[in-house]
C-alpha cells in the first residue's frame, strides 16, 4: 500500500480549499488558515472534487496532471477573487479560566484522543465492508481508474453496476486517490475517509469558536464524536457518512450566519452543500431543505439579507445539472430506488401508507437509539425547545431542519420501489445519520446562545 | 435583554434555564463516558496483513474466498469473463455475494455476456449447459469453477 501519492493529493485538496478561504475572505493570515485547516480540507474535496466531476462528465481520462490543472486553475480565480474581496473581522469567544478551562481542555484532549486512535485503526485495521461499498461506490471508482474515466456503455464498466444515477463526487474522488496511488489500493481509503471525519470536527469547532466559548464547544463536540456511530462509520467506505459530516458543517456555517449575516459563512455553505448534491441522491434534496430553513431561520432572527440563503436553491440546482443532463444524454439505463415524481399521485401514494407509517416510527427509534448515537439528538431537541423563548431563530433553524429532513427521508421509503422492511433494514441506520450529526454539530451554538446572557451579566458584575 | 434589565423573574427564569442546559449535559457527558471502554474496544488498532484487509468484506459475509483469489490470479487483467450460478452453490445469498464481490474484485477485467467473454466464472454453475469449448478448467472447490474458453 503507497501512502505517499494519496497524501499527494490530500495537500491538494487543502491547498484548494485555502485558496478558495482566501478568495472569499474567510482566511487571510498564517494564523486563519491553521485555525481553518480542517475547513479548508473539506471546502477543497467540494471544490476540487465538483471539479473532477465536472471534468470527467466532459470526458477527462482522470490522469494525474489533470487534479494538478484543477487545482491551478481553482487556486489562481480564488487568488484573482480575493483581490476584490474584503476580509471580514473574525470575532473569538475569550479564554476560560478555572473549572471552565479545566472542562474545555479534558473535552478537548478527549477528542483528539479518540479521534487519533480512530485514525490508528483506519490505517492498519479498517476495511471497508459495507455491502454498497463494494456493490457499486468501489466499483465504480475502479471502473473510472481502471478504464480512465467514465465511458458510459463500456461492459463491465462504470456504469455496469448498480445505481449508475448516484451522483459521483465520492466515485471521482477516490479514483483520483487511486491514480495519486499507482494502483487501486482500496485499503488506503479508510485512512482518507478519516482524514475527512477529523477535519469536519475541526472545522466545525473552527466556525463555532466565534460564538461559543471553549467550556461549552468542546464538550458539546465531544458528545457527537463519542457517539459509536460517528467512529463506526469511517471507513466502511458509503457515502452516508461524508454527506452527514458535509450537511451538519453546512448547517453550522449557515447557523452562524443566520446570527451574524456574515456573507463568507453563506457562501461556505454554498459550497459545502453542492459537495452533498454531488456526493448523494439525498444530498440534493437535504441541501434544498437546509437552505429553506436557513432563510426562514434568518427572516425570523431579523435584519437584511435572510432572503440571500435562498440563492442556495438554484445555484444547488444548478450543480446538480450536468450529471443529470450527462445521464440523459449518455442515455445510462438504470432503475431509482424511488422518483419523485410519484409524490404527485395520490392514488400511488394512498395505496402505500403503511409504508410511510412504517418510516415515520422506525426512522426516530434509529436516530434515539443510545447504542447507536448515545443522546445526541435529545439534547439537541430538548436545547431547541429551550431556546424558542431566547432566540427563535435557532429553534427554527434546529426543528426546521431536522423534522424537514425527518419527513422528507420518511417520504423516500415511501415512495421507494423496494419492499419497506428490507430497504429499512439496510440504510435506515445511514441515513438518519444525516440528521443526528446535523443535530449535534448544532448543540454547541444553542446551548452557547442559551448561556450567553447568565455569562455577559456576570462577566459585568464581575 | 442585559441582567440589569431582567426583572427578578426574569433572571430566576435565566438561572432555571442554565441549571437545565447545565444539567442536560452533564447527563449526556455522564452516558457517554460509560460507552468509553466499549469505543476504545472497538477502535483498538491491530496491524493487519493486507491480504486479510483486502479480502475482509468477503470474510465478513462468510464468503469462500478461495474463488476469488483463484480468479484474480488466473484470469488476465485485460480479459473479459461472464459469471454463471446455478445448484451446485445451494445458498441463494452465497451466490449473489460471490457473483457481486467478484465484479468489483476482478476489476480491470470486465464482467460481459457469455457469449463474448475469455472466461467464465461458475458458482455452482454448469459448464458444459453452455455448449462452449474450453482450453483450461480450474476447480476452486465448493461446487465454484473458472473456465477459459478456447477461441
Amino acid at each position: 500500500m503507497r501512502v505517499g501519492g494519496p497524501l499527494v493529493f490530500d495537500l491538494l485538496l487543502l491547498g484548494t480549499g485555502q485558496a478558495v478561504l482566501y478568495g472569499i475572505g474567510v482566511v487571510r493570515s498564517r494564523g486563519q488558515a491553521l485555525v481553518y485547516a480542517g475547513l479548508a480540507l473539506v471546502v477543497g474535496w467540494c471544490a476540487l472534487g465538483a471539479a473532477i466531476v465536472y471534468a470527467l462528465i466532459l470526458g477527462a481520462s482522470l490522469e494525474v496532471w489533470q487534479p494538478i490543472l484543477l487545482t491551478a486553475a481553482l487556486a489562481a480565480g480564488a487568488l484573482a477573487l480575493g483581490r476584490v474581496i474584503r476580509a471580514g473581522d473574525d470575532t473569538l469567544e475569550g479564554r476560560e479560566r478555572g473549572p471552565a478551562q479545566v472542562c474545555a481542555v479534558a473535552a478537548a484532549a478527549l477528542v483528539v484522543g479518540y479521534l487519533a486512535l480512530l485514525g490508528l485503526h483506519a490505517a492498519l485495521t479498517t476495511s471497508p465492508t459495507g455491502w454498497d461499498t463494494w456493490a457499486f461506490w468501489l466499483p465504480r471508482a475502479k471502473a473510472i481508474f481502471s478504464f480512465h474515466g467514465l465511458h458510459p456503455h463500456l461492459q463491465g464498466g462504470f456504469d455496469s453496476f448498480a445505481h449508475p444515477e448516484y451522483p459521483p463526487l465520492v466515485p471521482a474522488i477516490d479514483a483520483t486517490v487511486f491514480r495519486f496511488a499507482g494502483d487501486a489500493s482500496v485499503l488506503t481509503l479508510p485512512f482518507q475517509d478519516w482524514l475527512l471525519a477529523t477535519a469536519f470536527v475541526a472545522a466545525a469547532a473552527a466556525v463555532l469558536r466565534r460564538r461559543v466559548r471553549p467550556a461549552v464547544l468542546w464538550p458539546a463536540l465531544c458528545l457527537l464524536v463519542l457517539a459509536p456511530q460517528f467512529g463506526a462509520s469511517i471507513g466502511e467506505g458509503y457515502a452516508d457518512p461524508e454527506l452527514a459530516r458535509l450537511i451538519a458543517l453546512a448547517a453550522v456555517c449557515g447557523g452562524v450566519w443566520v446570527l451574524e449575516r456574515d456573507g463568507r459563512l453563506l457562501a461556505v455553505t454554498g459550497i459545502l452543500l453542492v459537495g452533498a448534491s454531488l456526493t448523494k441522491r439525498e444530498g440534493l434534496g437535504l441541501g434544498l431543505l437546509l437552505a429553506v430553513t436557513l432563510a426562514l431561520a434568518a427572516r425570523v432572527e431579523g435584519g437584511r439579507g435572510w432572503a440571500r440563503a435562498l440563492l442556495l436553491v438554484p445555484v444547488l440546482i444548478f450543480a446538480a445539472l450536468p450529471w443529470q443532463i450527462w445521464l440523459h444524454v449518455e442515455r445510462v439505463a438504470y432503475k431509482p430506488d424511488y422518483s419523485l415524481r410519484t409524490l404527485f399521485h395520490p392514488g400511488y401514494l394512498s395505496g402505500r401508507l403503511g409504508r410511510l407509517g412504517i418510516a415515520l416510527e422506525r426512522l426516530p427509534r434509529i436516530a434515539l437509539s443510545f447504542d447507536h448515537w448515545l443522546l445526541v439528538l435529545p439534547l439537541a431537541l430538548l436545547l431547541a425547545f429551550l431556546v424558542i423563548g431566547t432566540r427563535s431563530s435557532l429553534a427554527v433553524l434546529v426543528l426546521g431542519a431536522i423534522g424537514a429532513g425527518y419527513l422528507g427521508l420518511a417520504c423516500v421509503y415511501w415512495i421507494g420501489t423496494l419492499p419497506v422492511d428490507w430497504y429499512m433494514r439496510t440504510s435506515a441506520s445511514r441515513v438518519v445519520a444525516s440528521l443526528v450529526v446535523l443535530a449535534g454539530a448544532l448543540t454547541p451554538l444553542v446551548a452557547a446562545e442559551l448561556l450567553r446572557g447568565e455569562r455577559v451579566s456576570s462577566a459585568r458584575l464581575e | 435583554m442585559t441582567e440589569e434589565a431582567a426583572t427578578p423573574r426574569e433572571r430566576a427564569g435565566r438561572k432555571w434555564m442554565r441549571a437545565v442546559v447545565l444539567a442536560a449535559f452533564a447527563v449526556s457527558g455522564i452516558a457517554a463516558l460509560t460507552k468509553i471502554p466499549h469505543l476504545v474496544r472497538a477502535a483498538a488498532p491491530e496491524r493487519v496483513s493486507a491480504r486479510t484487509r483486502a479480502l475482509a468484506p468477503a470474510t465478513f459475509y462468510g464468503l469462500d474466498t478461495r474463488l476469488l483469489e483463484s480468479a484474480a490470479r488466473d484470469i488476465p487483467r485485460d480479459s473479459t469473463y461472464a459469471v454463471i450460478a446455478g445448484g451446485g452453490v445451494r445458498s441463494r445469498f452465497v451466490r449473489i455475494a460471490e457473483r457481486t464481490f467478484l465484479e468489483y474484485w476482478l476489476l480491470p477485467r470486465r464482467r460481459t455476456h457469455v457469449s463474448s467473454s475469455d472466461w467464465i466464472v461458475s458458482i455452482g454453475g454448469d459448464l458444459q449447459s453452455l455448449g462452449l469449448r474450453y482450453s483450461r478448467l480450474v476447480r476452486v472447490g465448493g461446487g465454484m469453477a473458472l473456465a477459459e474458453r478456447l477461441r
